[in-house]
């Protein structure tokens, strides 16, 4: 196995693990978002409840945001902590094949298939 | 590990490999000729080096939808391209692409290595026999396409084709997920929105299957043999589901009642179903002896 050949699917598979959390990340905000409108949207026009109602509905839709935020910051921080130790990997030969040690999962033991 | 891995990036190209493929993603399959479990370089020493007595006739195997070249293997060992060689002197060779992208792109990939195939093999080659498994019929079929388009030296070289499984009218299975797709977006609640939208991460070479018509024809200079299975002998029930993936007409290309194409011969197996059709000694046998009788 080449390590370059081996660190290109690891890459591969943390940008795909990256992408995954980003846009499902999205989805499930928007979902979350989406569900609390309905009964925010009826309480808002309850006169008696409406104006905490609107309050309520602010504070939440912020919290959620600056949730699913987060997540996708410490997503990203991860991805960019992974993308500085492969790089490392790819300038020392010597850490390269400490990556893929005998007994370590090799996600590409055959030279000749990329 | 390593064939678990390359079934498991199959599985996942088939999926979503188109979307690999855009992002430069170092998991993407990329489109290679294979013998002997070893990716082939098409350059005229490294194939003297694979094959010191290279022969004149070769058989390229192409796989389906989340395969790799593996998928061919019978339980008793061997397959189709080890029997040609056995039985009929052919060289077999395996593809192996992203299923995930574009039939027409992996045509196109597929027309360009049989370019390369043909000027670098060592020895001139007379015969180039072309077998596809489901999706992969579709890309013989389109690579053919380009290589007429471009006047290739190759498809000279191709006098028959064999289409084992192949939905050259569609799969029913691929039209039944874009419809529910369809309703599931039409529905206004964020969770079916969000499940229409996963339904639509499919990849484009799936959504290639439901095409009900492949957009380039048959090549009437190529000899076509078109292999049909049904999981039942009950004739409504092999009628309404086929080999459980691709429906008779599908596989044969016809339906009831149009007139059949002069270089176009078909055979049904009933009781076989889509995996059974590309590890059958019986289909093997059906192949083998119409290679022979167009000789």
């Amino acid at each position: 196995m080449t390590d370059e050949r081996g660190l290109n699917k690891w890459r591969g598979l943390k940008a795909l693990v990256h992408d995954a959390v980003e846009h499902g990340s999205r989805a499930v905000e928007r979902v979350h978002l989406d569900t609390a409108r309905r009964p925010f949207t009826i309480l808002e026009q309850v006169p008696a409840v409406a104006g905490p109602s609107k309050i309520v509905h602010t504070v939440h839709d912020v919290l959620v945001t600056t949730t699913y935020t987060a997540v996708r910051l410490v997503n990203a921080a991860v991805g960019k902590a992974a993308d500085v130790a492969f790089d490392l990997l790819d300038d020392d030969p010597a850490l390269g094949k400490q990556a893929n040690p005998p007994h370590a999962p090799d996600l590409d033991p055959d030279p000749d298939l990329d | 590990m390593s064939q678990k891995l390359d079934n498991t990036l199959a599985v996942l190209n088939g999926a979503i490999g188109d979307y690999l493929a855009r992002t430069n993603n170092g998991l993407a399959i990329a489109a290679t000729l294979m013998h002997g479990g070893r990716a082939l370089v098409l350059e005229r020493e490294a194939l003297a080096a694979a094959f010191p007595s290279a022969g004149s006739k070769l058989v390229v195997l192409v796989h389906g939808l989340m395969s790799t070249e593996d998928f061919w293997r019978q339980a008793e060992g061997g397959d189709y391209g080890t029997q040609f060689a056995r039985d009929l002197g052919y060289t077999p060779l395996y593809l192996r692409y992203n299923t995930g992208l574009a039939i027409a792109d992996n045509g196109a990939a597929l027309e360009r290595m049989l370019g390369e195939l043909v000027r670098a093999w060592p020895v001139e080659i007379a015969e180039l026999l072309l077998l596809g498994h489901s999706m992969g019929g579709l890309v013989i079929r389109s690579a053919c396409h380009v290589g007429r388009e471009t006047d290739a030296a190759w498809l000279g070289r191709v006098r028959r084709c064999i289409y084992v499984g192949t939905p050259h009218r569609g799969a029913p299975l691929e039209r039944v997920g874009r419809l529910v797709a369809k309703v599931l977006q039409a529905v206004d609640d964020p969770y079916t929105r969000l499940s229409a939208d996963l339904a639509n991460l499919r990849s484009q070479g799936i959504q290639d299957l439901g095409d009900p018509r492949h957009p380039v024809p048959l090549l009437t200079s190529i000899e076509h043999l078109l292999i049909a299975g049904t999981i039942s002998r009950e004739p409504w029930l092999a009628a309404l589901f086929g080999d459980a993936m691709v429906s008779v007409a599908s596989a044969t290309d016809r339906a009831r009642g149009e007139p059949d194409h002069p270089t176009t011969a078909f055979e049904v197996f009933p009781g076989f179903d889509h995996v059974a059709l590309a590890r059958r000694p019986e289909v093997y046998e059906c192949m083998r002896s119409w290679c022979e009788r167009s000789r």
